[in-house]
């Protein structure tokens, strides 16, 4: 075994020893499993809502999209941040909903507002299928990095398996707590491969971060402004992205479950406020990512630039740490991801289907049989589809953010119910498919998905408007199901 | 028994209304002045230069603004603190 895979391997097996210790004594329950107890101070939610935010392709896509696409890649580092200033007001109200009745994932928030099981259940249905491609993203991004870090030498395939099979035993046995404590590892080695390439290599290269970018602007001047290496993605569609992947950012099931875990509503306000400074590392990558077009211009697979210019740059240990780092920030978000998509499933899917005759161990049995069940389909799609990830993430985004209406309505709009709801989320996920399945992404300059979200929004406030001028204001609906 | 409390969060429990009512208009304006400007302003500084820092001005603008979102938040924490304590203090008195 070569150096490099060495390091990578032990990173790995320690990082999963520390998930399957982090369960802590005592008999695993749902409530446990999914939202820690609801016990997590910001410590804890702060190392979750970061396990969720670097992913793979923080680390490869950012890097990759800094060198081929240049000041386009910017958006992430603005996104998150709004992400973060929706959350201050988000998330408080929405926790305390779920703390008084008990709610575990995000269907269950729609359900307990709505009252209504069809939203529920569209909601899972979206949840899934936005959630799938993006796991299946982590692990092509993971077999990437340990096929570039062993040369070859371990196939992209074999690390794919063996990594998320390890990544399934702490989520099996531990829960959410088993990833926060994996997050720990995550983010320590994250943060120091990251601030060591991120100031090294343009010092390496150039004498330092500020004479790398004067010889970025010399040779690409035009790489370094909207719309950067691209053609289609100027200021509009900067503006249109970030405010898309800002209001989705929440959306997603795992994150938006994420915060149920916190003990109490004042935790997420203070993780809301310190959260944008963690995006920092974000500003290496790119730094990363502009040396290597520097350096080595030309690469056939942009999302490579990253490991490619440290193999060349660094002694193997040090290489195989960065591909280590790598390979616990793909499977961490997929834990998460793995932890969300099975609740959701044996929670809002499942458990209405047996017409609630399932207790509690029962269920906890459901969600870690669904966790194998949704590993096995992502893990077949990253082996045998491995194609067009970028287009299932931008789709599983474009999607997930159709949810903000029907989230944001609920928290602060009293009237709003569900059937309006039902057809914004109808009709805006309608208008993204349509556009990107006929190639007008971006459309008119804006983001697809964003057009999406504006069409869902205006149904849903038209039919708002509509319904309520029948109804006999402040009435509600009771459920209709027998 | 324990089922009960797994269902408290199903329909049953009727539509719930939640108001966010603890928020002051003070921390909202706080919390929208880095928004706008991590949003509405990109298109006005989408140049190199001035370069600051050594920084094409586009990324320095929102490199600056992403470092001060904290500082515009950690506002809207403390009135939003202060308004929360202003309305349980009414409360119970």
């Amino acid at each position: 075994m070569t150096t490099p895979l060495l390091v990578i391997v032990a990173f790995v097996l320690v990082a999963a020893a520390v998930g399957v210790v982090g369960r802590g004594r005592g008999e695993m329950n749902i409530e446990r499993w999914a939202v820690g107890g609801r016990r997590f101070g910001v410590v804890l939610v702060w190392l979750l809502t970061a396990g969720e935010i670097y992913t793979t392709f923080t680390f490869l896509g950012a890097s990759g999209w800094a060198y081929s696409r240049g000041a386009p890649a910017f958006y992430i580092l603005a996104y998150g941040t709004i992400g973060y200033i929706i959350s201050f007001f988000l998330l408080p109200p929405v926790w305390r909903m779920a703390k008084r009745l008990g709610l575990h994932t995000q269907p269950d928030f729609f359900l307990a507002r709505y009252d209504s099981p069809a939203l529920a259940t569209l909601v899972v249905v979206i949840g899934v299928v936005s959630i799938v491609p993006y796991l299946q993203l982590q692990l092509a991004g993971l077999g990437m990095i340990v096929e570039i870090a062993s040369a070859g030498a371990v196939s992209s395939s074999v690390a794919i398996v063996v990594a998320f099979a390890v990544t399934c035993v702490f989520v099996y046995t531990s829960g959410i707590k088993g990833i926060a404590w994996v997050s720990i590892i995550k983010d320590v080695a994250m943060i120091v491969a990251v601030a060591v390439i991120g100031i090294g290599l343009p010092a390496m290269y150039f004498g330092g971060v500020g004479k790398m970018l004067a010889e970025l602007i010399r040779q690409h001047p035009a790489h370094l402004t909207f719309p950067g290496g691209t053609t289609t993605m100027g200021a509009g569609w900067v503006v249109s992205t970030v405010l898309l992947t800002g209001m989705g950012f929440y959306c997603w099931p795992h994150t938006f479950a994420s915060a149920f875990s916190a003990k109490d509503d004042r935790t997420l306000r203070r993780n809301a406020v310190i959260m944008p400074l963690y995006q920092l590392p974000v500003l290496l990558v790119f730094f990363v990512g502009f040396t290597a077009l520097l350096v080595m211009p030309g690469l056939a697979n942009p999302d490579t630039a990253l490991l490619a210019l440290v193999n060349r740059s660094y002694p193997g240990w040090f290489a195989g740490f960065v591909g280590g780092a790598g390979a616990v920030t793909a499977m961490v978000p997929a834990a998460m991801l793995l932890l969300g998509a099975s609740t959701l499933v044996a929670k809002n899917l499942y458990r209405p289907l047996r017409r609630g005759a399932v207790s509690e161990q029962h269920l906890m049995r459901a969600s870690r049989g669904f966790m194998l069940v949704i590993a096995v389909t992502a893990l077949a799609l990253a082996l045998w589809s491995p194609h067009e990830l970028v287009k299932l993430l931008i789709f599983g985004y474009d999607g997930i953010a159709q949810l903000f209406p029907g989230i944001a309505l609920g928290v602060f709009v009293r009237r709003a119910t569900a059937r309006p709801v039902i057809l914004g989320l109808v009709a805006g996920f309608a208008v993204v498919v349509g556009l990107i399945w006929s190639g007008n992404d971006p459309f008119l300059g804006l983001n697809a998905g964003f057009v999406g979200l504006a069409v869902n929004a205006a149904v849903t406030l038209v039919a708002m408007a509509v319904g309520s001028a029948g109804e006999p204001a402040g009435a509600h609906v009771p459920g209709t199901q027998c | 028994m324990l089922r009960t409390r797994i269902v408290s969060g199903s329909p049953r429990a009727g539509i719930i209304v939640i108001v966010a009512g603890d928020v002051p208009r003070g921390a909202l304006v706080s919390a929208l002045i880095p928004a706008l400007a991590l949003v509405a302003g990109l298109p006005f500084v989408n140049r190199i230069e001035p370069v600051v820092l050594g920084l094409p001005f586009l990324l320095f603008w929102i490199l600056g603004w992403v470092l001060l979102t904290p500082v515009f938040l950690a506002v809207a924490y403390v009135l939003a603190r202060a308004a929360a304590a202003r309305a349980a203090g009414g409360a119970g008195r």
